[in-house]
């Protein structure tokens, strides 16, 4: 097995054993956190792919101040944030462009999300879960994700963020919050 | 009392919600990722290539030569052909006007105002 260093400098002379090493160690890593993030499977896979060619452009700016899976996730989880954001900027275009007199609302209505991974008993709640995670903000939701959906622990998840493990308790403390309160509203309006 | 009943069920059923990510299994990619992923990088190089190409002065320089060449060409042609197609069309309507006598009568009509 080939340690890290190597890998990380057979990658930046661009070497294609390397890379496909370090793609297929890393896949599923990457799947599935923008998957969690983007909670739309063709969407999350063209980003993965986006992730790796990343991975593999800006290699040579990876000092290893970090784990190069740390430096993975970070690259996935601010490619997956910044999809969202574009796609927010089209859905508030496409209501202006709405108002002009245009009936395209196909942005609006994202289907429900179901997690592949999901227990079959678990369906329908992780249904509504995965809804409520779409509204939280973009820090609760990386940390969320990381969190439940990679398993990460709060050190791994303040090396991706860049921040503090105490930030990162906060960050799960009020996206734990958030949840709640969405899904006590969601709950009460069904009954 | 009521209330309160149904405040707990809210709560149980949030809480049962909020756990059923536990014991998830991780969604797995494409099996093909790095297939596709070369095949994508490949496309992207090709395009790359074309622009870094572009993006070398003299070729720059060239290629603009090329256009300006072209775009004068193009022009100085059609203006020859314009000017064959107006001397072409004044000959024609020469003849016609010749050949049903419609120059010679031009002032038909001023020539046979009787005088005052």
């Amino acid at each position: 097995m080939i340690t890290e260093t190597v890998l990380i400098d057979q990658l930046k002379k661009k070497d294609e054993s390397a890379f496909k090493e370090i793609v297929e160690q890393w896949k599923n890593m990457v799947y599935n956190t923008v998957l969690g993030i983007i909670q739309n499977e063709s969407e999350a896979e063209d980003l993965t792919q986006d992730v790796f060619i990343k991975v593999f452009e800006n290699i040579s700016s990876f000092k290893g101040g970090s784990k190069l899976s740390t430096w993975i996730y970070r690259i996935a989880t601010t490619t997956a944030l910044d999809h969202l954001r574009s796609k927010k900027r089209k859905k508030r275009f496409g209501y202006i462009f709405s108002l002009g007199g245009n009936e395209n609302n196909e942005t609006d209505q994202i289907p429900d999300f179901l997690h592949p991974g999901v227990k079959l008993d678990n369906k329908e709640r992780a249904k509504t879960l995965f809804k409520a995670i779409r509204q939280l903000p973009e820090n609760q939701k990386t940390a969320y994700v990381l969190h439940k959906l990679e398993g990460l622990s709060y050190r791994e998840i303040s090396e991706v963020m860049k921040t503090t493990v105490p930030a990162v308790e906060s960050l799960m403390s009020r996206a734990n919050g958030n949840l709640r309160n969405q899904l006590e509203k969601f709950y009460r309006n069904e009954n | 009392m009521l209330d309160m009943i149904n405040n707990e069920d809210i709560n149980k059923e949030v809480d049962k919600t909020l756990q059923s990510l536990d014991g998830l299994n991780k969604a797995t990619a494409n099996p093909f990722l790095f297939t596709r992923i070369k095949s994508r990088m490949q496309r992207q190089n090709g395009w790359e290539k074309a622009t870094s190409l572009l993006n070398r002065p003299l070729i720059a320089f060239a290629v603009l030569i090329a256009v300006i060449a072209i775009n004068t060409w193009a022009v100085l042609v059609s203006d020859e052909q314009q000017q064959i197609n107006k001397d072409k069309g004044g000959v024609a309507i020469l003849e016609i006007a010749d050949e049903y006598n419609l120059v010679a009568n031009n002032n038909y009509y001023f020539e046979n105002i009787p005088n005052e």
